[in-house]
């Protein structure tokens, strides 16, 4: 086994932006690598590190640098499951998982 | 009598016929048990649609159900528009109004919202509510300044115009001077027409759509309403030091995060987040995904087009988006300047659902039906089934060629050109293609027979809405057994679904208690009346608002348990309307497609609903509710 080969505990995911988020990160998704156990506090504060034009308006960052969605804002896992946007349970991320970053207003 | 605060208290009541009007007080205990808008709405449709009609129980043949529709066009049919104890107040989002009538499209209740600048002047002008009976022996304005005494005028002239036009015409002949200028509801060329989905139109191109509440204006000869009531015939709150206070608290959380994404990019959002839930209903509900939602998607319309945003009088949010496509230096229909106010609905209507992925298409489109008068959901939804139908080599039988229909050779999805002829037609029934589909897609597919009923989009005669019921399954519920239809906005039950509350695939037993509380939610918000897009700015909804209520009507024991029960009595109030007109248990279901098709794509690929699953839902909803199994309300558990 090649001992510099990545550990099998990391994860490319992709975060899909929706909406606004879209509008100010000036891009329709950003890739991150990450844990597949992080919990999904921690999968935000990724995001924020990646795309810092989001913090402020898409996600919130407290000044312990911890991270969360912005109230307005929720998560959704390969378009199936909502996530609970303060979860602090840890998700077994596969590869390839697309995060989705879109407004918690469903009406129309 | 206690001193009246908030309401006042009586209705304007104007018979076309003979032309007579008379104000009829309304009892505060019917105010209180329905607080206003949709519910005290659908008390006064018990009490002015012919009172004596009761098919409840009854088992009515198909003709007969075909005569109850049609006699939504009888001169028997009121058309009531309805203020609410918070128009006036100038709390955010609450200038609004309901308009309620039996709808020829379904023949079970219409009950419309729309708003601005006109509730606050019916209110002035008419009190709590303005009901029109009978039928004018002329096209006919109905005027009525602030003395509050209606004149019914001729308005001939009037006959043929646009939406749009007709207001600005009314507003320049009743000038006098002052800054105030009466507001109009008004029908275009599809009410004056009959077309079963005409909508009416106020302040600007506002729509009360569904339903079709403006062909039964149409039905009474009346083209138009202008009012202008007087600003010293506001009635006086209970507590106004405590409503100011409360208003400035609210404007301020109105512009939130709660409300972000309708003041941002609108409810026009909606279109790509949709498209990636596998929930975008595309080429008639054939598929949930569409391959050109991008280019239709709120955020390509943000950055490419011209957009601004336009604000309902006494609202904070301006959730509307008004996009300009086109240029100035042409000016043919095809490629001159338009301008039309977008929400998700009406794009997704002249766009997915009809295959159509230009936006300068849709936008034309759309703006082609608010001038016309039509409803953007139910002419996308009957465009989207005539083009499947004629796909199966159903239409031709219909011997469509004669001159006004070659331009319908082609009838392909995703022809914008052909989407935009068809509302044209449909608005003035014109040649065989229009005037079948200007009755809507129930009775088109009646007509045209040959299993097109199957892939009729629509739950009681009304056109579905944006949403792909087989991927939300609370909503389908919700879909299936909101009184007026398969509507939206009158359930809510898609909030859950786009939540970690519910596997949004799946069927379970908490759906029915859920998509009642959601009912019942809507019903609250739609009496008050509160904006919908406000629904988050809350704490608790429930106790907030009961709050605001008794700082408005100074009944200082009315709770929020009390407007609960309100909310709920509303739900039984429709139900008991829809029975009174002939409902029976088989109204409450989905198009066939709906229930036999499993989802060809998207995320949800493969994900269907059965008719099993459905009724078990229906009959936790039915349990929920407190209605009998087969889905009736007691009338002896009403309180009219």
């Amino acid at each position: 086994m090649n001992s510099l080969a990545a550990p099998r505990n990391l994860v490319v995911v992709t975060v899909e932006l929706f909406g606004m988020a879209r509008i100010h990160a000036g891009a329709s998704s950003v890739t991150l690598t990450v844990d597949a156990r992080s919990p999904v506090p921690a999968l935000v504060e990724a995001l924020a590190r990646e795309c810092p034009s989001l913090v402020g308006n898409a996600l919130h960052v407290a000044e312990d640098g911890a991270a969360a969605v912005a109230d307005g804002y929720a998560l959704n896992r390969n378009g199936l499951a909502f996530l609970s946007p303060d979860a602090d349970a840890v998700w077994p991320w596969q590869e390839g998982d697309s995060i989705l970053l879109l407004s918690n207003q469903a009406g129309g | 009598m206690d001193a009246l605060y908030g309401y006042r208290g009586f209705a304007t009541v104007v018979d076309l016929t003979t032309g007579e009007y008379r104000r009829d007080p309304i009892p505060q205990d019917a105010l209180r048990a329905t607080v206003g808008g949709i519910g005290l709405g659908t008390w006064m449709l018990h009490r002015y649609g012919s009172p004596a009609v009761d098919h409840d129980g009854e088992i009515l043949s198909d003709d007969d159900r075909k005569q109850l529709l049609d006699s939504a066009l009888s001169p028997d049919n009121p058309l009531i528009f309805v203020t609410s104890p918070l128009v006036g107040t100038r709390l955010t989002t609450s200038s609004k109004f309901a308009v309620m009538t039996r709808s020829p499209l379904t023949g079970f209740i219409a009950d419309g919202l729309s708003s601005s600048h006109l509730a606050v002047e019916l209110k002035r002008a008419c009190g709590d509510a303005l009901v029109i009976t009978g039928r004018s022996e002329h096209p006919a304005l109905l005027h009525i300044d602030s003395d509050g005494v209606p004149h019914i005028r001729n308005a001939g002239h009037l006959l043929g115009l646009s939406t749009l036009d007709t207001e600005a015409t009314v507003k320049q002949e009743l000038d006098d001077g002052s800054r105030r200028p009466v507001r109009v509801a008004c029908i275009g060329p599809a009410g004056e027409n009959l077309v079963r989905f005409a909508s009416i139109a106020n302040d600007g191109g506002r729509q009360a759509g569904r339903c079709g509440p403006g062909a039964v204006m149409g039905s009474k000869n009346l083209k138009a309403i202008a009012v202008r009531g007087n600003p010293d015939a506001d009635p006086p709150v209970a507590h106004p030091g405590d409503l100011r206070g409360y208003a400035r608290d609210l404007s301020r959380r109105s512009l939130g995060a709660a409300t972000a994404k309708y003041r941002e990019l609108g409810t026009i959002a909606n279109v790509s987040v949709f498209n990636r839930l596998g929930t975008l209903p595309t080429r008639n509900f054939q598929q949930s995904t569409f391959e050109d939602a991008e280019a239709v998607s709120g955020e390509a319309l943000h950055q490419t087009k011209t957009t601004r945003s336009a604000h309902c009088a006494n609202c904070t949010i301006g959730c509307e988006k008004i996009v300009t496509v086109g240029s100035k230096a042409r000016g043919t229909q095809q490629d001159g300047e338009v301008s039309a106010r977008l929400e998700y609905e009406s794009l997704f209507a002249m766009g997915p659902l009809v295959g159509v992925g230009d936006p300068d298409a849709v936008i034309r489109a759309v703006r082609r039906c608010d001038e016309l008068g039509l409803d953007t959901i139910s002419a996308g939804g009957v465009i989207a089934w005539a083009m499947e139908t004629a796909g199966r080599g159903l239409l031709p039988s219909l011997h469509l060629g004669d001159g006004a229909d070659l331009a319908h050779a082609g009838l392909n999805f995703g022809d914008g050109a052909v989407v935009i002829q068809l509302v044209e037609d449909i608005g003035y029934r014109r040649g065989v293609l229009g005037n079948l589909l200007a009755d809507g897609t129930r009775l088109a597919a009646e007509r045209v027979g040959g299993g097109s009923g199957a892939w009729a989009m629509q739950v009681k005669g009304l056109e579905m809405p944006g949403y792909e019921p087989r991927s939300l399954k609370t909503l389908a519920l919700g879909l299936a057994t909101t009184p007026r239809g398969a509507c939206h906005n009158r359930t809510s039950a898609y909030d859950a679904d786009f939540s970690p509350e519910v596997d949004r695939l799946a069927v379970d037993g908490r759906r029915g208690k859920i998509a009642a509380d959601s009912e019942d939610f809507a019903a609250a918000l739609d009496s008050l009346i509160w904006c919908k897009f406000l629904r988050r700015a809350f704490g608790d909804f429930w106790e907030e608002s009961a709050a605001v209520y008794r700082m408005v009507t100074g009944w200082e024991d009315f709770d929020a348990a009390e407007l609960r029960r309100a909310a709920a009595h509303i739900a039984d109030l429709k139900k008991r309307y829809n029975q009174r007109w002939g409902w029976r248990r088989s109204d409450d279901t989905l198009p066939d497609r709906a229930l036999n098709e499993p989802l060809a794509d998207g995320v949800a690929a493969g994900v269907g609903l059965t008719k099993e699953e459905l009724d078990r839902m229906i009959d936790d909803y039915y349990r929920a509710r407190g209605w009998t199994t087969g889905g009736r309300v007691e009338p002896a558990s009403i309180v009219l």
